[in-house]
Parts: structure tokens; sequence; C-alpha cells
């Protein structure tokens, strides 16, 4: 009996939490349709003006998302890429310095990206990579969390498979690419949507780096927009979350296995 | 959720974006303000020796604050090409007497710190213009340098 009312209350309580989380989502979408006042005042009646706004009157909004799904999967791409082979080397090779290495990089994922930003445009100036999106793509493609997350995942693999393939004469990144990434599929799943939910909402890092305001992402110009039609900002904002509502459901069976697994 | 299933929206969807992508360049470029301009001179005026500025009439207008301005065609680069675009001068109406002060050719005397020698001053358009609005001009009488339209 104490259980089934621990059970409900739990139900009760996670529902309340769900409820908060998606009513700016739900707000969203109906002020996309139904425009301002549509809470505490006179409804406005349907109307799509603001969907033609957005996707047809001008390039502006669907350029911008475009201009950010193409950051966003190059930075992701290089990301993962550059995750799995360090994790692979902190957990599963011993060098000179490891631990301190990789006591430097949990330090660098706890730090704020506010804290080496001076530091990233000076040596980004020092480059001439400035106005460029090379400025966005490069200091992106190194990331801490997807370091940490890989060597945990890699910790979880058994060390017997590996031995295995070495003694059937299997070099180093023959082992990595056909026996131990197969294995942290899932991980590497997650790590792809914590990575581009991160990268498609970054804003600082575009305001310092670019000038020219038609490289701006989306994140930029949603955080920027000021003075518009509710109708134009929460399009805007439907606009902005329909590839990461699509990668979730991709890969969400992926997502909740992978962050169990790595005991984040 | 099938990924299948999402792999086939995510498809349908990028081909929806892609077309209203191109349909919305093409929307867009059909609706901008057409604009006519003409070639700024600079005027000295001997008798306080200075430079005075001397605009059309028709050129002087009332911005969306209700203030007095006049727009200049300026060059930028757009998303693909060079585009021109609209760079609003506030200024003032220079009166003596209460009464505006007009050149022989019938410009008016104003107080507009910020134009320079080759502006290309608007003087006509359709539709709404605002600050930094891109624009596309009809017509203008180039200069005697064919000034180029930079910032």
């Amino acid at each position: 009996m104490v259980r089934k009312k621990q059970g409900i209350l739990s139900f009760i309580l996670l529902c309340l939490m769900a409820g908060l989380a998606i009513f700016p989502v739900l707000c969203n979408l109906v002020f996309s349709f139904f425009g301002y006042g549509s809470l505490g005042g006179n409804l406005e009646k349907f109307s799509l003006g603001a969907y033609y706004e957005v996707f047809l009157a001008r390039p502006d909004f669907l350029m911008k998302f475009w201009t950010s799904i193409f950051l966003v999967t190059i930075i992701v791409l290089g990301q993962v890429m550059i995750s799995i082979l360090a994790g692979y080397g902190f957990s599963q090779y011993n060098f000179p310095g490891k631990e301190i290495i990789f006591f430097m990089v949990i330090v660098l994922m706890i730090m704020p990206y506010q804290v080496t930003l001076v530091s990233n445009y000076v040596v980004i100036n020092f480059f001439n990579l400035a106005d460029t999106y090379w400025a966005l793509i490069l200091p992106g493609f190194f990331s801490p969390f997807g370091a940490f997350l890989m060597r945990q995942a890699f910790d979880y693999c058994p060390k017997e498979c590996r031995e295995a393939a070495m003694v059937d004469g299997a070099g180093g990144m023959r082992i990595l690419f056909s026996i131990m990434i197969p294995q942290v599929r899932n991980i590497i799943a997650s790590l792809v949507v914590l990575s581009f939910v991160d990268n498609w909402n970054m804003v600082e890092q575009p305001l310092v780096y670019l000038r020219d305001r038609y490289k701006y992402p989306l994140s930029v110009f949603l955080a920027q927009i000021d003075g518009a039609d509710l109708g134009i900002r929460s399009v805007s904002g439907v606009l902005a979350f329909i590839p990461v509502i699509l990668l979730f459901f991709y890969f969400s069976d992926d997502l909740a296995e992978g962050i169990s697994i790595s005991k984040i | 959720m099938n990924k299948k299933l999402i792999l086939i929206i995510s498809v349908f969807m990028t081909i929806f974006l892609i077309s209203c992508t191109v349909v919305s360049f093409y929307i867009w470029d059909k609706n901008l303000p057409k604009v006519r301009t003409y070639y700024y001179h600079s005027a000295v005026l001997a008798d306080i020796q200075s430079v005075a500025y001397f605009l059309r009439e028709d050129a002087v207008v009332l911005n969306g604050r209700n203030e007095n301005v006049v727009y200049r065609l300026r060059k930028r680069m757009g998303w693909f090409n060079k585009e021109y675009y609209v760079d609003e001068i506030p200024l003032d109406i220079h009166y003596e007497n209460d009464q505006k002060v007009y050149r022989e050719n019938g410009d008016i005397r104003v107080i507009a710190l910020g134009l320079e020698e080759g502006d290309q001053i608007i003087y006509q358009y359709d539709g709404y213009l605002k600050n930094d609005a891109t624009v596309k001009w009809i017509e203008g009488e180039k200069g005697k340098y064919n000034v180029e339209l930079f910032d």
C-alpha cells in the first residue's frame, strides 16, 4: 500500500516536471499559429502568416538555418572522431603523464566556455581565422566532455576482446574500428546527440569570432531577435527545434542506454 | 519510434526546406523595393566658407520614428553576391526666417553630417524603406569618377 502511494506520488511529480519542461514548447507552437494575445488576451484568429514570413517571404531565416546545419554537422563529425581517438588512448594505453593530462581534460570540461573565450580569440586572430567559419569549427573539434565520455565507454569494454584481437595480429586502428567502436555504438550515439544540441545552441562563439552578420547561425539570430512579431519569433523557434527533435527521436534508445552505461 | 520512419520524415523535411529556401529567394527578390538615385555633389558656401548640404526636396523623407532622414545607397556582400542596401542619415532642415532655403536648382539646404561627395542619394522608391534594408537599384546617375559603392 505504501509502495503504491509512493508510486502514485512519483508519477504525479514526474508529470508536473514534464509539464513544466514541455509548456514553453507548447506555448511556442500555439503562438506560432495564433500570434500575440493568445494567453490572457483575446484569441487571435488562426493564421499561417508567420509561417509564410519565415518560410517563404524572405530567405534570411532559412539561410541561417542551413548555416547552422552546415556548421554543426562538421563540428559534430570532427568532435566524435577526435573524442573516440582521445578516449581510446586514455582508456587502453599507458603513457607518461596520462593521468595528469586526463585531469587537465576534466578541469577544461568543468570550466565554463566563457573563461577560454578571450584566449581562443587571440589564437584565432593570430592565424587570421577571425570572421571565418574555421574560427567556430576548429575550436569546436575538441570536446573535453567527449573525450571523458569515450574514455568511460572504452573502460567498459572487456580488455580480453582487445587482447584476443592483438593475438590474431590486428593493429591498433583495426582493433579500434572493428572491435571497440561497435561495442560503444550507443555511447557514440549519445555523444552525437549531446554534441549536436550543445553546438546548435552556441551563441557566444559566433558573436565573438564572426563579424559578418550573414555568417551568423540561427541560434544567434534567435538570441538577438527583438521587436519582431511574436508569431515570427515563435516560428523561428519551431524551425530551430526541428533537427534537434528528429535527431533525438532517431537516437532516443541509444541515448538512454549510452548515458546509463557511461554512468553520467 | 521507428528509425526508418524518422529517416523518411527527415528526408521529406530536408526537401521541403530546400524548396522553401529557393522559393523564398525568388519571392524576396521580386518584392525588394526599387530605388532611383542621383549623384550628390557637396557645396561650399563662400559666405560661411564651409560645407553646406543641399538635397533634392523629394530625397528628404520621414522615417518610421517621424524624423527627417535621407537614404543613401551602399553596397555589401549579400548571401551569394553583392547587394545594395540603404543607409539612413538623420538630418535637420535648415531654416532662415522660418523659411526653407532653396538653391537655384530647387534643392533645399539641410544639416546632414555624414553625407559625402559621390553618395548615391535615393530620391524615389516604391514600398517601404528602413535603415539597412536591401533594395534594387533601378536607375542612378553615375558620378564623374564612377564611384564604387563600397562601405
